[in-house]
């Protein structure tokens, strides 16, 4: 398959997910799974992928574009710059809802040391024009421990400047 | 505490579960080229729609098809949510575009939490009165495996009564332009495992199970169609969109899922595959298999006959293997009669009669996803 690193919309789609990888960096070693939450990851990048694709005809459609479309790209981006190998999961939804499923899978035997995060822009997308967003990232480690502490589990929250598209 | 399947219900090119399940076995293919595709400029117009239902509001084009497949799950399930408190109702969904049309034909107001998984999921719960977990995994081409053995998890572990789980997926012009503009779409016909493939063909369709305990079905006289047991997940953590091509990933998933239920390689009768058709993927994915099942198992997709449904692959995968056990019959690879010597498989080409006692359900993803769910024949 091609993929094209070189359209602009491949580095906005990376941006973000850049970011957030370099503020889990602290947190990922020894994390053996993934759990991300998230209502926008994907959604400017679909509006502007189909807006582009629409303006120049399908035919030139930014082909690198297409994977950042998926809610699942920055779990992806972040697992692999953290080098986790084993479950990533992609949730829709809020900080809770990956708090829950990786307290659920942590019980099961799924994994022992979930990187729990919550990525979304500060403000949600309310036009198909993309515009530079600033995103809140929150994060914590869970451990077989801390399900004698769930829902309250200690976790960080960070803001990122606009990130530009 | 065992997890069994107590009803199915999917909606495909094909048509309804019953009708899928007899076109794969015939060979039939879904694909069919689109007027509508070529008006628009598509250069690719083949696809694997749904014809069962009416066009509708594009943008609520996944809640209707979530709809036709839920409703057939439960009249099968017959009674599974009587006398159940809605609390005690789960709701797991996988996608990967949610309402893909919401955002294709977004305006000035558009707000991706009404067109994304978790507004399906929401839906899906409304539809069946559920106040529990509600679940919307956005693991793309891997989501319906993510929600059916969490939901499945969830029975055995006592935090609900009922789950109804499953993948949505309706026809995404989004994904149409963006598998073609990747070079990942097959001109002619999706060909999983034949040499010369060239790869996969985009579906829709949608695919839910009712889960409940099998004591719970049992005392209540209905019918365990199939047994549940674990999920398998890896991360690849390689590339955005191209598998590791040692399988590595995928071969983790499936000896975690076969662990996590007890059973051994050998144990399994019948591999449902992901199988997209794609070159690059249908390599790895051989090299997994043949890392996990040295002594070779039988393998066939279902992609050839229904297209790459990607949130909803996983899901009506999981029915057809239901499907499978049931019946005792290994279903054939559709379109891809000569497999490939080279990928070392042994591809079921033609419906094979066979002792299914358990199969392994493949599924992989963008971003380096693997997954594999275990399901067993019920007693």
């Amino acid at each position: 398959m091609r993929t094209d690193v070189s359209s602009p919309l491949v580095a906005a789609g990376d941006a973000v997910s850049s970011w957030a990888s370099s503020v889990l960096a602290a947190w990922g070693p020894g994390a053996d799974a993934l759990y991300l939450a998230t209502s926008e990851a994907g959604a400017r990048e679909a509006l502007a992928f189909w807006a582009a694709a629409r303006a120049t005809g399908f035919a030139l459609a930014a082909p690198g574009a297409f994977p950042y479309t998926l809610a699942n790209a920055p779990a992806g981006r972040i697992g692999t710059a953290l080098g986790i190998r084993g479950p990533s999961v992609t949730l829709l939804g809020t900080f809770g809802d990956a708090l829950a499923a990786a307290t659920d899978d942590l019980a099961d035997g799924l994994c022992t040391r979930p990187l729990v995060v919550h990525l979304d822009p500060v403000t949600p997308a309310l036009t198909v024009t993309p515009a530079p967003t600033p995103w809140r990232l929150t994060h914590t480690v869970l451990t077989p421990t801390s399900l004698e502490c769930y829902p309250s589990a200690p976790s960080a929250t960070v803001v990122a400047g606009a990130l530009e598209r | 505490m065992t997890a069994v399947v107590a009803g199915y219900g999917a909606v495909t090119g094909l048509g309804a579960a019953a009708d899928t399940w007899a076109g794969i076995l015939a060979g039939r293919s879904a694909a069919r080229p689109w007027e509508d595709l070529a008006d628009e400029g598509f250069g690719v117009t083949t696809a694997c729609r749904v014809t069962r239902l009416p066009p509708g509001d594009p943008v609520r084009r996944g809640r209707a098809l979530a709809d036709a497949a839920v409703a057939d799950a439960l009249v099968l399930a017959d009674g599974a949510l009587h006398g159940v408190a809605p609390d005690r109702i789960g709701v797991y969904l996988g996608t990967t575009m949610g309402e893909s049309a919401g955002y294709e034909q977004a305006t000035s107001s558009f707000s991706a939490s009404a067109h994304h998984g978790g507004a399906l999921a929401a839906h899906v719960a409304s539809l069946v009165g559920a106040t529990g977990p509600v679940r919307a995994y956005g693991t793309a081409c891997a989501a319906g495996n993510y929600a059916i053995g969490a939901a499945a998890a969830a029975v055995r572990a006592g935090r609900v009564d009922v789950a109804i789980a499953g993948g949505v997926e309706p026809f995404s012009r989004i994904a149409m332009v963006g598998f073609a503009r990747m070079r990942a779409m097959t001109p002619d016909l999706c060909r999983p495992f034949v040499a010369g493939r060239r790869g996969m063909q985009l579906g829709e369709g949608a695919a839910f199970v009712v889960i409940e305990s099998a004591a719970r079905v049992a005392a209540r006289a209905a019918r365990a169609r199939a047994v549940v047991g674990a999920l398998g997940l890896a991360s690849d953590a390689h590339h955005p969109t191209s598998p590791r091509p040692d399988g590595s990933g995928m071969a983790a998933a499936m000896l975690a899922a076969l662990s996590r239920s007890g059973l051994s390689p050998t144990d399994v009768d019948w591999v449902s595959a992901h199988g997209t058709g794609t070159p690059q993927s249908d390599a790895a994915e051989a090299v997994a298999l043949r890392s996990v099942f040295p002594a070779g198992v039988p393998v066939s997709s279902i992609k050839g006959a229904i297209g790459h449904t990607m949130g909803a692959a996983s899901a009506v995968e999981t029915v057809v293997a239901v499907r499978a056990l049931e019946e005792g019959l290994a279903p054939p690879n559709v379109n891809g009669s000569t497999p490939d010597p080279e990928l070392g498989l042994d591809v079921v080409v033609t419906p094979r009669a066979a002792d299914v006692r358990w199969v392994l359900n493949c599924a992989y993803a963008f971003g380096g996803l693997d997954s594999a769910l275990v399901l067993g024949r019920a007693a």
